[in-house]
């Protein structure tokens, strides 16, 4: 498990990150959502034990990161512009893997470089998707229990894209391996992670966990006879209200069953509960607010 | 978890040697070309083995092994940590599970093994050349073990001192700057400081400071005189250097852990530091800049100009490098503290200042005084008589009498570096009862000063002072084996004398004749004789010039019957040449009363343009050769005439 608590970081004279706390579950998904310069990249830098925090305390497994290198053998941290030693080939880069991580699988190293159809060149030499898949095999061989990686679906095209996130769910689902990961696009992050948490400016500004969220908010467009009491409205907690015509729109908040009973239960005319994408849910949500939410969807 | 992998990591050697290798390999070669190589080619070479070293080691090419041993460090260190001054390199290295002390361990240690082995392999194969072949009459084993000691020490310290600077930035261009800033910084800040001191104090002895250790400040320095032919190093000094290579040993190890990875890119890493650097920065510009503008003006408005501006400059270059941009405008505040403790000092200075200035020891506490030009007669020769050092007066008048001039001298304005009229230079050092010393040294003109000038010239015609500035009056006659006596640069004739008596005869006459010498009056005669006093000791000779006005050293020659082959009569010489100065008029003389005339006037070289160059042709004897000068007002009449046509 991956604890951050009230964690406080300046560069200089800059206020990065401001008593920013959150919590990944062992053996799941969290996707770090935010604009440019939130401050994603430093947590992670934190995490990987390559920066010192001020305040706040940052816990893997109950234990602080830096220096700990046991615990460094067992965490993975992908940047978000790779790094491969120069010079170094595919083979090489395993070796130097293989003496840092004692977990090291060379023979899963193999399978995913040939899986992914990449020769035994200089990395240099590649394009920056396929060093982004390197860089993949890299992290999986070492079979870390963390894998914490920074914006790592960038530069992929579909394809890949599609059979990376499998073989992440696939270790998160046998290995129980927990993955902190970070992106601007909610979309991307919806059908991945099991929690996100949205960070503002060095604040952690929303936390939410995913399967939650879907069944604890509805939409629906119901339409009503004519001259019909609507005051029952007031009874919900309603996130957002359009109506077109006779068309009823609602955004609410409330168990699916419940909220279908009540409509139900005015007779309507028409009565849809239509599917919620994580998109609108933010949006709605946080539309109050006053965040510049949008920034993270693009 | 119990780890599976080694303390020691395989990979990053790998990486390192990956790296730096090649360096490793050029040094070997290098070194490899200087020493045995050369040695081996040189010994094959039967006329080049005449001219082999005997020995020390280091005196093969010795610029090249000195520059090599004080940059191949610096180059090697700053490979090895090149991965601190790159952000995504540094993240890539500190992501993995490895401590930082065992980073700092595995490539330091890869960077010595790196030294070692060129150093090593070398010294190797000269212990192999000495054992295996003739080559071992020219050095023996402990030349070798020295060589490669203090190659060694020398390289490592290097490699420490890059270590640290590594530690210290964040940027790849700043760590060569810096590493070599940190070893010249001792030395370089205590020559600045004298240096200044000199400029604000009226009669600071810039040169009897400067001379005495500062070389031994900076280890690129102090390590150059083992490339000279008696390396001397001080044990206390090397000792010293070891202290501070452990120092910034641990200083660096210290710095790591606590460096901030966020700071990569940074000029200078640690915080604390920054101000350390900008400060001193800007106080080095200003004292280079005060010296500057003292060194071409001599007026105190320059020199605080000078100070102005170049602290100034400094302040902009620090921020410049600090912040990594121009504007820097916004910091001015930094700028006012250092205005500020500057004023402070300068306040501090002008209260000591009279005190400094005006301090004549009383003549109840004065052991012995030395007064000359230098200071450099302190270290008697060995072949001075043992026991005697008549370089300092002790009697009290002659103390009196410096103690007079050099309450004048402190009162005279300070001569400017471009007056014309003739100067003294003055060096004053008291030796008190105390123990301690009172040096002042003083530059002023003697046409603007009369009262100064008697007392000068008094001092200069005093037997002490001539027995201090000649070192003729310390020579043990005993010690000298024989003299040889040069004649003047016309003509090429010298003489021998080893009879002792004869010796003795000249040497007395030598003295009388300095002793007889009034300061004042400049000598009429333009050629002097020279005479070289052999010694048996080190092969040292003293050296010493007389001209004709010698007559007691003439007289001892003449006696001898060897002043006719050294003079040059006008009757020796059969022509002139004279030759104008853009060198497209020659004229040739053979009138012997014009021969004469010339003779009498003929200079060594002159500057002015209307003179002269002057070539003779002797009947009896070899002329040098050698060109001399004559300027046109002392040319024969006949002469002019037939010049101007
Ligand atoms: N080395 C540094 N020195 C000073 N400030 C920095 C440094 N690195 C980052 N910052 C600042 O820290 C803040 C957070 O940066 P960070 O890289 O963590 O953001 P991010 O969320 O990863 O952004 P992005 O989505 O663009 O990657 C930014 O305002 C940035 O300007
Ligand atoms: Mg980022």
């Amino acid at each position: 498990m991956i604890k951050a608590v009230e964690i406080s970081k300046r560069f200089d004279r800059k206020q990065v990150l401001d008593q920013v706390g959150f919590q990944v579950r062992k053996g799941t998904i969290y996707g770090l959502l935010g604009s440019n310069g939130a401050g994603k990249t430093t947590i992670m830098r934190i995490l990987a034990g390559i920066l010192k925090h001020d305040k706040g305390c940052v816990l893997v497994d109950g234990k602080t990161v830096f220096e700990n290198v046991a615990l460094k053998q067992r965490i993975i941290f992908m940047p978000d512009i790779l790094y491969f030693l120069p010079q170094y080939t595919v083979k090489q880069m395993g070796q130097y893997y293989a003496d840092m991580y004692a977990n090291w699988d060379q023979q899963r190293y193999d399978q995913l470089i040939s899986q992914f159809k990449l020769e035994n060149k200089k990395v240099s030499t590649f394009s920056k998707g396929m060093q982004r898949q390197v860089a993949f095999c890299l992290a999986l061989a070492a079979k870390p229990d963390y894998l914490i990686m920074d914006e790592p679906l960038d530069g992929l095209d579909a394809v890949v894209r599609q059979r990376i996130k499998g073989l992440l769910i696939n270790d998160v689902a046998e290995r129980e391996m927990t993955v902190l990961i970070s992106s601007h696009n909610l979309r991307e992050m919806e059908n991945l992670c099991d929690d996100v948490g949205i960070v503002h400016k060095g604040k952690m500004i929303l936390e939410r966990n995913l399967d939650d969220m879907k069944t604890e908010v509805q939409k629906v467009q119901f339409a009503l006879r004519k001259g019909q009491d609507v005051s029952f409205l007031e009874e919900l907690n309603i996130l957002h209200q359009e109506k077109r015509g006779s068309i009823h729109l609602l955004i609410v908040k409330s168990d699916h069953q419940e909220l279908e009973e009540i409509l139900a239960a005015q007779n309507p005319v028409v009565l849809d509960m239509l599917p919620l994408s994580l998109e609108e849910i933010f949006i709605y949500e946080m539309g109050g607010a006053g965040y510049a939410i949008e920034n993270i969807l693009d | 978890m119990p780890s599976k992998t080694s303390s020691i990591k395989k990979q990053i050697i790998l990486h390192d040697v990956r790296q730096a290798g090649w360096l490793s390999v050029l040094y070997f070669l290098a070194l490899l070309l200087i020493l045995p190589i050369q040695i081996i080619i040189q010994y094959s070479n039967p006329q080049a083995q005449e001219y082999m070293e005997k020995g020390n080691l280091f005196l093969y090419i010795p610029e090249v092994q000195w520059l090599l041993s004080i940059t191949v460090p610096v180059l090697l260190g700053i490979l090895l940590l090149r991965y601190l001054h790159k952000k995504q390199v540094s993240d890539f290295i500190h992501s993995m599970p490895v401590k930082r002390s065992s980073l700092y361990h595995h490539h330091l240690v890869v960077g010595m093994v790196l030294l070692f082995i060129p150093i090593m392999l070398n010294a190797l194969i000269l212990l192999g050349l000495q054992a295996f072949s003739g080559i071992g009459d020219y050095f023996n084993i402990m030349h070798v073990f020295s060589w490669l000691g203090i190659m060694l020490f020398l390289n490592i310290f290097m490699l420490l001192a890059t270590f640290f600077t590594g530690m210290v930035t964040g940027m790849f261009s700043m760590h060569f700057v810096l590493t070599y800033i940190l070893v010249l910084l001792p030395a370089g800040l205590v020559l600045l400081l004298i240096a200044n001191m000199s400029i604000l104090f009226v009669g600071y002895p810039m040169e009897y400071y400067a001379d005495m250790a500062i070389f031994k400040f900076s280890p690129i320095s102090y390590f150059l005189i083992n490339f000279t032919p008696d390396p001397e190093l001080s044990w206390i000094v090397m000792s010293l250097y070891a202290a501070a290579g452990i120092l910034l040993y641990l200083a660096a190890f210290w710095l790591y852990a606590n460096r901030r990875m966020e700071a990569t890119s940074q000029a200078i890493v640690y915080p604390f530091m920054r101000p350390v650097f900008r400060y001193g920065v800007t106080f080095c510009f200003m004292m280079v800049g005060g010296y500057y503008f003292h060194a071409i003006s001599s007026s105190f408005a320059w020199v605080i100009f000078g100070y102005v501006a170049g602290s100034l400059l400094g302040f902009i270059v620090a921020e410049a490098i600090l912040n990594k941009t121009w504007r820097i405008y916004s910091n001015y505040k930094s700028y006012l503290v250092f205005a500020v403790s500057l004023a402070v000092v300068l306040i501090a200075v002008n209260l000591v200042k009279e005190n400094y200035e005006n301090k004549i020891p009383s003549p109840e506490n004065i052991v012995k005084v030395y007064f000359g030009d230098s200071y450099t007669y302190t270290e008697a020769p060995e072949y001075l008589e043992a026991g005697i050092k008549p370089l300092f007066f002790t009697d009290k008048q002659d103390v009196e009498l410096v103690r007079d001039l050099h309450e004048q001298a402190i009162e005279a304005p300070r001569a400017d570096n471009y007056y014309e009229g003739e100067l003294r230079s003055t060096f004053i050092v008291y030796e008190l009862k105390n123990g301690k010393k009172v040096a002042r040294s003083y530059t002023y003109s003697l046409d603007d000063n009369p009262e100064l000038k008697s007392l000068q010239y008094e001092i200069e015609g005093s037997n002490a002072y001539k027995y201090a500035n000649n070192a003729v009056f310390n020579i043990a006659p005993n010690e000298i084996y024989a003299v040889d006596v040069q004649s003047n640069d016309i003509k090429q004739s010298s003489a021998r004398i080893s009879d002792p008596e004869l010796i003795n005869a000249l040497i007395e006459a030598i003295k009388k004749d300095i002793e007889l010498e009034d300061p004042q009056a400049d000598s009429e005669e333009l050629l002097t004789y020279s005479l070289d006093l052999l010694t048996n000791k080190d092969q040292g000779y003293y050296y010493a010039s007389f001209d004709d006005s010698d007559k007691n050293t003439i007289q001892v020659l003449q006696d001898a019957g060897l002043y006719d082959d050294l003079k040059v009569y006008s009757e020796d010489i059969s022509r002139i040449d004279l030759e104008n100065f853009e060198r497209n008029n020659t004229v040739t003389v053979e009138d012997p009363e014009e021969i004469k005339q010339i003779l009498n006037h003929v200079t060594y070289y002159s500057e002015e343009e209307d003179s002269y160059f002057v070539t003779f042709n002797l009947n009896r004897g070899r002329s040098t050769g050698e060109e001399m000068s004559i300027e046109y007002e002392d040319l024969p009449e006949s002469i002019k005439n037939q010049l101007e046509e």
